[in-house]
């Protein structure tokens, strides 16, 4: 795990009588990639923007790369590459002059990073066609080619794959991936689609009304959300000690007096009962069960809200 | 800044739009030159041509708007300044050069005119005993104390356009705020103020001697720096997406 490269400590921001973040503080390490969970209007994209530097705070720090002075940001956000809500670009420039202009912008020197960003995207080949014309997909893509156009050590991303067909969100995915393994690009991306950030997050922070609900990493989440057996019976103590005397099961909770949870050998559900009834514990039912992303993250939220 | 002006600048140069309106305003000059020409004595000099082009000094203002909205209001309307900002750009930086971008073209637009305008009638004109030096420095004078009223009209466009993201809306109070501000001083009995309105420079500009062109500039320069820094400290407090 690295050094902390974006720190936000009790971060809040309050519009009128609205508080859209309240002393939010995460911490994400060099190399993470940390998904941003939570609903619509949750606070999300308000946090990334304080953290652009697209609306001011109105209280707590905010460090990038350990620096905190406003000029000291400005500076860091010099190696962050971002792409906030829909992507905006001249409508009547093609892709390669929209670029063009950030690169004359930002001062970059390499002539050839427009051409690279565009080929790395799969934008290469949209020659003189204009952004106007492009479709959803290809102007996320174009997003993205300007996020990462100046190789940038961290890259903000709200809600990337809003509106993109399964085949842009799976190649949007390998390009994230491929950042984060090959360049070690540490990444902050936020979005609501839970099943794709299961598949490349290694820290989840869960956000909710403005607050952070929960901090946890990926392989601790993956423990939450395991599958498991669930035994009912009348004697959920002994049959544990049944089980354990007999299988060697470790991974095994009793959740109350009558309710067993095995998390291991679970294919082996009919000896269980067997073993169980033998031993004279009455078993009432047996079926698998477990929680996934989406549950879990229902179940944070504290009810039937939409993710 | 400099990179955030060859950046604007290179933007505007790859659309047709500054092109057209360049040659718009070519155009009218050109309608101009050739109505004189084919009107009759006195009229079709050259004299009358540039006395002709310091009593339209005030017309130029209608085109200022165009400037600032290619240059700068368009980056709202298409959620672009957030693409400078997140890179770290400083706000009263990005500002600045906004602003001095559609000075620039208009600088650039006005050049082009003056050219085509004043070669035209040249050319195409008869020489007059009045078509003299003293005649160019005197339109030039007038002309440049006008690029001073003409900076903080850009510089009050700017404001408005970083104040009202509806873009007939902050066109429309640029307007009135040009136009009609001593109509509204009178209504609210601040007549007082009418001196000081950036229209009546322009009046002043054309009407007064040259010699007494100072005045209208200081004051021009002051409504300059107002409107400048209000719109610098307004855009340094944007919510920006």
């Amino acid at each position: 795990m690295g050094e902390a490269v974006i720190q936000t400590m009790n971060l809040t921001k309050v519009y009128k009588k609205f508080t859209a973040v309240s002393d939010l503080s995460i911490s994400v390490n060099q190399g993470d990639i940390y998904a941003l969970v939570g609903q619509n209007g949750a606070g999300k994209t308000t946090l990334l923007k304080m953290i652009c530097g697209l609306t001011p705070t109105t209280s707590g720090k905010l460090m990038l790369f350990g620096n905190a002075s406003a000029s000291e940001l400005n500076q860091a956000r010099t190696h962050m590459g971002t792409m906030i809500e829909t992507p905006g670009f001249y409508p009547y420039l093609s892709a390669k002059d929209n670029l063009e202009y950030y690169r004359i912008q930002r001062g970059g020197k390499d002539q050839k990073a427009v051409d690279h960003a565009l080929e790395f995207v799969g934008l290469a080949d949209t020659g003189n066609k204009k952004f106007r014309s492009f479709s959803l997909g290809m102007k996320q893509r174009l997003g993205l080619a300007l996020a990462v156009m100046d190789h940038p050590d961290i890259l903000i991303l709200d809600e990337p794959i809003n509106g993109l067909d399964p085949m842009g969100i799976k190649e949007f995915r390998e390009i994230i991936l491929r950042l984060n393994q090959e360049n070690q690009t540490t990444i902050l991306i936020s979005s609501h689609i839970l099943g794709e950030l299961s598949q490349i997050a290694t820290t989840y922070g869960f956000i909710s009304k403005g607050k952070l609900v929960e901090h946890i990493s990926a392989e601790d989440l993956k423990e939450k959300c395991r599958n498991f057996l669930e035994i009912d019976t009348d004697d959920a103590q002994k049959a544990a000690q049944v089980l354990k005397e007999q299988f060697s099961i470790s991974n095994l909770e009793v959740v109350d007096r009558y309710t067993l949870h095995v998390g291991e050998q679970m294919d082996e559900s009919g000896q269980f009962v067997k073993a169980l009834v033998e031993n004279g514990i009455l078993v009432s039912q047996v079926y698998r069960s477990g929680i996934n992303l989406e549950e879990y993250f229902v179940s944070l939220m504290g009810g039937k809200e939409n993710a | 800044m400099l990179k955030l002006i060859h950046a604007d600048l290179y933007k505007v140069f790859h659309r047709a739009y500054f092109y057209v309106l360049s040659l718009i305003v070519l155009g009218l000059s050109l309608v101009l030159i050739f109505g004189l020409h084919n009107s009759s004595a006195p009229f079709n000099s050259a004299s009358s041509a540039i006395q002709l082009a310091t009593e339209c000094i005030t017309y130029p203002i209608l085109l200022l708007p165009c400037l600032t909205d290619i240059v700068m209001h368009e980056e709202y309307r298409e959620h672009m300044v957030k693409n400078t900002l997140s890179y770290g750009t400083n706000r009263f930086l990005l500002y600045s050069a906004k602003v001095l971008t559609s000075v620039i073209l208009g600088v650039i637009m006005m050049a082009v005119a003056l050219i085509v305008y004043c070669g035209s009638a040249s050319l195409i004109l008869q020489h007059d005993a009045k078509f003299t030096p003293l005649l160019f420095r005197e339109f030039f004078a007038r002309l440049a104390a006008a690029c001073v009223v003409y900076i903080a009209c850009l510089a009050m466009a700017a404001f408005f356009s970083t104040l009202f993201s509806n873009n007939a809306l902050w066109i429309f109070l640029f307007y009135v705020a040009f136009y009609m501000s001593d109509l509204l001083l009178k209504l609210f009995r601040l007549s007082g103020g009418i001196d000081y309105l950036l229209k009546i420079q322009v009046t002043n500009i054309i009407k007064n001697p040259v010699s007494q062109l100072t005045t209208p500039i200081a004051i021009s320069l002051v409504t300059l720096a107002v409107f400048f820094v209000a719109g610098a400290v307004l855009f340094r407090r944007k919510d920006v997406c």
